[in-house]
């Protein structure tokens, strides 16, 4: 079951608007290779997991990208919380604000509402850990765009923080597929 | 104070017999952690594992 | 927020975020003593620091040292996204 901890990962301190970066940054709430995504992936792959540290993995990566998914939010609710409807139309964002006004709603890039269809989560635990190598190296990815996107360091230092942590994550996902090969080989001699 | 000498480049994969068709990612060993401060700062507690993007100035039509 | 609270907090963030990453690195290597002791040693260290923190700010956890009978300060007090916390120097990497 989960707590909550009254505090960010990491401190985010958004001091100017600008309604088009959180319009990119969203993504990462809603998107495919988003916070919100991965959360669900890992939390559901953890029960059929056939090792501890597999399950461990799964459950403690899935866990911190609930604190993450906050931490994508927060920055766009930062981003957008003083902006005028004016800002909002020049950043092309005025189908949403129709539909939310400021308000943060999981969608993707494209404003396509957040979906499971994008995941997977499957029985046998080697398809699921590369699944989520990829789904590490995917969000790295679209955090080196953003990255590139931006140029205020209040928002570039979060984005960077985000983009470690998909590279540590990739490493102990790694880790536990070695694990659960090794497993597999066992049972096969045995 | 956390002995910060650069971690060798290379990890042994450590695989008795690698397979094909098999992905292998080495385990990372044990090593000098950074100060809180600093981790929270590099985004990981482990200096191997910090891995800084610098983007490269894009040049129209010009292979980076 | 104060510099003060700023830095407070900072410290219990950092030390949480390097338990977490230990935490991780523990998930793989079970057996690893090194880690092992430094996770008690960080977990220590953090325990004081946020009940430190909590007496004087308001609670982070539910249940910690920020419990008062006068008001459930949980709700009340100013919720993270909210709070303007900066105080993190800027590095170029």
């Amino acid at each position: 079951m989960w707590m909550y901890e009254k505090k960010l990962q990491r401190p985010i301190n958004i001091r100017n608007g600008d309604v088009r970066m959180a319009k990119a940054i969203i993504t990462q709430y809603g998107g495919p290779d988003g916070e919100l995504g991965a959360a669900v992936r890992y939390l559901s792959q953890r029960y059929t997991m056939p090792t501890n540290e597999a399950t461990a993995v799964l459950n403690d990566i899935g866990t911190e990208e609930l604190g993450h998914m906050e931490m994508v939010s927060t920055m766009v609710y930062q981003l957008m919380k003083n902006a005028t409807p004016e800002q909002i139309k020049e950043a092309s964002l005025a189908g949403y604000f129709a539909d939310h006004g400021r308000a943060v709603y999981p969608i993707d890039g494209g404003g396509n509402p957040f979906t499971a269809a994008t995941l997977q989560s499957l029985e046998d635990p080697i398809a699921s850990l590369h699944e989520d190598l990829a789904a590490e190296q995917k969000a790295r990815a679209t955090y080196e765009y953003l990255i590139q996107l931006c140029d205020d360091p209040d928002v570039l230092e979060p984005l960077r923080f985000l983009r470690e942590r998909e590279v540590v994550h990739f490493q102990r996902f790694g880790e536990a597929l070695r694990q659960v090969q090794e497993y597999k080989d066992m049972k096969k001699v045995f | 104070m956390a002995d910060l000498t650069p971690q060798p480049v290379c990890f042994p994969i450590n695989e008795a017999c690698p397979q094909l068709a098999t992905a292998y990612v080495p385990i990372q060993p044990w090593g000098a952690v950074f100060e809180p401060a600093q981790a929270l700062s590099k985004g990981t507690l482990f200096p191997p594992l910090v891995r800084p993007y610098m983007p490269m100035p894009y040049k129209k039509g010009v292979e980076k | 927020m104060d510099a003060t609270q700023q830095s407070k907090l900072l410290e219990i963030q950092s030390l949480e975020f390097s338990l977490y990453d230990l935490h991780l690195f523990l998930d793989t290597h079970p057996y690893c003593t090194d880690a092992l002791s430094l996770y008690k040693e960080y977990n220590n260290m953090l325990e004081e620091t946020k009940c430190e923190y909590e007496r004087r700010y308001g609670p982070i956890s539910p249940g910690g040292c920020g419990l008062n009978e006068k008001s459930w300060d949980w709700a009340l007090k100013p919720w993270p996204w909210n709070q303007s916390q900066g105080g993190m120097k800027h590095v170029d990497v």
